[in-house]
């Protein structure tokens, strides 16, 4: 089995923070493929394999998630609560970081009480973006290790 | 048989006057008692009539009676009925109490009559009569209802105030169960608590102490009410009274106060669902242009003109304004809502933190600061973050409110006030003029163009906003061209 590229599944509704976190993870040099979902159901239902996402080859679990707090339809916390109450252990035990622009300590707290393993807030500054994006790969996919059978 | 002397001393022991009379109304015999309750001394009295001990206006009368009880004697009270007056020597009258008792003798029929002086019971019945007028006074200008039921819980009073509120007049309710003034529901509860108060050795209690009461009118129509209960046991008997009031007014401020609360909080946690949606959601947009920018900027460069580089330039300045601007209301709005709990802070700590926060605003302007070696000694009652933030501003003033060719020299004192410690931060920039030393704290007030001085307007007034929530003042010494000293006064604790 060779290696793959680590799948990171970054559930975020606005294009323009798509944009900038693709940019910011190339400029840091983490190699890692990123696959953006538009909202909370969308994710699910990638990760349940449903409707499109019903070939596993094609769209395999993620190593990592990076989630926004605000999002359509179900929202970064609820997305937490789902994952945290499924009896798949491979779903129930994948990495979940938010990447967020909220600091309410309410947001903070809630989502810590749903199971994320961190909790980011998105830097304005481009380059601290990429800071951001460098300290991420080097502690999540290169010294983190990860739970038996996604794919990192 | 008893003896003369026996029969004597009975007489003389009787409490009472006592006055025998023959047929004619003469006195025949009179104890001692008689002298003293009468004023006279015996031999003024012996053989003379009877009616020399009644009042002058009572006498004629007298004869007449006296000459009926003598046709059919019978032992009884005088006088039902009526009041009976003795008459003293000095002429002075009193009320008297008399029975009579006709004895046959050897010398024909004679009437006893015991006499008793009953001018002091007659005044202190008075006295109770007017202690329970004044008590009925006070019961009837009470506001309140005042009801006392017995031990079968009949209603044995029932004040004006009881009248008002219940709708009834007393002499509707007097002797019915109290049943009638509770809502049908609660009737059967009730009167199981009346019992248990009745078994229990506490003399007084507030029955709304225990739980919301209800009390029903004439109309059938219920109260909210608020009573207290006492018991008086007298002879075996208990008295219940209640003492209640009508408490409808009270509950209808105390539900307008709770929905207005609610809508206030309402309202608040509205503000904080817009303060969030502005961070959120405006400040999205904005860090999108900042981040396309700086991305011309980063990778587009060799593409594009010095005018285009120029352009993105000030695109880059306006947008890290306005997202300032945000951040500082967002942090104004903040600071008035939010909980601040005062804390014994140093302030070591303190300078420290804030100017870690001027660091690069100090590398870019060569800014001189110096700190006044007592300041990290003094303690001040505040919240660390927030002061923090108050002398990070003060110090970013300091620095930024200097003329380009002027090196900034900051420097933060500090002195010992009546009202605790007083910081202050004195810098070498253009100053202010006395008549802006107060319009400066507010927000959005600004005395220079964002061209010459940039900012938002908003940084003392966050200083003013936090320094009053933190319990202290600030304010403003300056010379314009010279410098300003700015300084906030906290509590020490």
């Amino acid at each position: 089995m060779t290696k793959k590229e680590a799948l990171i599944l970054l559930v975020e509704d606005n294009i323009d923070d798509v944009a900038f976190v693709r940019r910011a993870f190339q400029k840091a040099n983490v190699t890692a493929q990123i696959l953006p979902l538009g909202d909370g159901d969308e994710a699910i239902r990638y990760l349940i394999g449903g409707g499109p996402y019903s070939d596993r080859e094609q769209y395999p679990l993620p190593a990592l998630m990076l989630i926004d707090v605000k999002l359509p339809r179900k929202s970064g916390h609820d997305l937490l609560a789902w994952l945290q109450k499924q009896d798949n252990p491979m779903l129930r035990r994948i990495p979940v970081i938010i990447l967020t622009s909220s600091r309410r300590q309410a947001d903070i707290d809630l989502a810590y009480d749903l199971g994320a393993n961190s909790y980011l807030v998105k830097p304005v500054a481009l380059d601290e973006l990429v800071d951001l994006c460098l300290s991420f790969g080097r502690y999540w996919l290169k010294w983190n290790e990860f739970p038996s059978s996604t794919n990192h | 048989m008893i003896s003369e002397e026996t029969f004597r001393g009975l007489l003389e022991s009787a409490p009472d006057a006592i006055v025998i009379v023959d047929q004619q109304g003469r006195i025949l015999l009179v104890n001692s008692q008689t002298e003293t309750v009468f004023g006279y001394n015996r031999e003024d009295l012996l053989g003379h009539p009877l009616e020399m001990l009644i009042p002058l206006r009572f006498r004629h009368g007298h004869v007449n009676q006296r000459a009926s009880y003598f046709a059919s004697p019978t032992v009884r009270p005088m006088g039902s009925g009526r009041e009976l007056y003795g008459r003293k020597k000095d002429g002075t009258e009193f009320p008297v109490e008399i029975s009579l008792s006709p004895m046959n003798t050897s010398s024909g029929l004679v009437v006893t009559s015991v006499i008793r002086n009953v001018t002091e019971r007659k005044r202190a019945e008075e006295a109770l009569r007017a202690s329970e007028a004044k008590f009925a006074g006070i019961l009837d200008i009470a506001q309140d209802a005042v009801i006392s039921v017995d031990d079968d819980q009949r209603i044995i009073l029932f004040n004006q105030g009881a009248e008002r509120i219940f709708g009834y007049k007393s002499t509707e309710v007097l002797g019915q169960n109290l049943a009638i003034l509770l809502p049908k529901r609660l009737a059967g509860d009730h009167s199981d608590h009346v019992r248990a108060f009745g078994s229990s050795p506490e003399q007084a209690r507030l029955m709304a102490e225990r739980r919301e009461i209800f009390g029903r009118r004439k109309d059938g129509s219920e109260f909210p009410a608020e009573a207290s209960i006492s018991k008086l046991t007298q002879a075996n008997k208990t008295t219940f009274t209640a003492i209640l009031r009508d408490i409808t007014d009270r509950k209808q401020s105390e539900q307008a106060i709770k929905e207005r609360t609610a809508k206030l909080q309402d309202a608040l946690e509205q503000l904080e669902a817009f303060s969030y949606s502005i961070s959120h959601d405006l400040r999205a947009p904005l860090r999108a242009v900042q981040g396309y920018s700086q991305i011309l900027k980063e990778d587009y460069v060799q593409r594009l003109d010095e005018t285009a580089q120029q352009y993105l330039s000030r695109l880059a300045a306006a947008v890290e304004q306005m997202d300032k601007l945000i951040q500082d209301l967002l942090e104004y709005s903040r600071l008035g809502r939010a909980d601040v709990v005062l804390q014994r802070l140093s302030m070591q700590n303190v300078v420290q933190e804030a100017l870690k926060q001027v660091d690069a605003q100090i590398r870019e302007r060569g800014a001189e600061v110096s700190v006044e070696p007592e300041v990290p000694t003094v303690k001040v009652l505040g919240h660390f973050s927030t002061l923090v933030q108050v002398i990070g501003n003060l110090f970013s003033n300091a620095i930024k409110f200097v003329p380009q060719n002027r090196t900034p020299i900051v420097h933060i004192s500090s002195e010992q006030v009546p009202a605790g410690a007083r910081i202050k931060v004195r810098d070498n920039g253009i100053g202010v003029e006395p008549e802006h030393y107060e319009r400066i704290f507010r927000v959005f007030e600004r005395l220079h163009s964002s061209e010459a001085y940039p900012g938002t307007g908003i940084g003392l007034a966050i200083v003013a906003k936090a320094v009053e929530r933190m319990g202290g003042r600030v304010g403003v010494e300056s010379k314009v061209g010279h410098g300003s000293e700015f300084w906030i006064e906290l509590a020490t604790g």
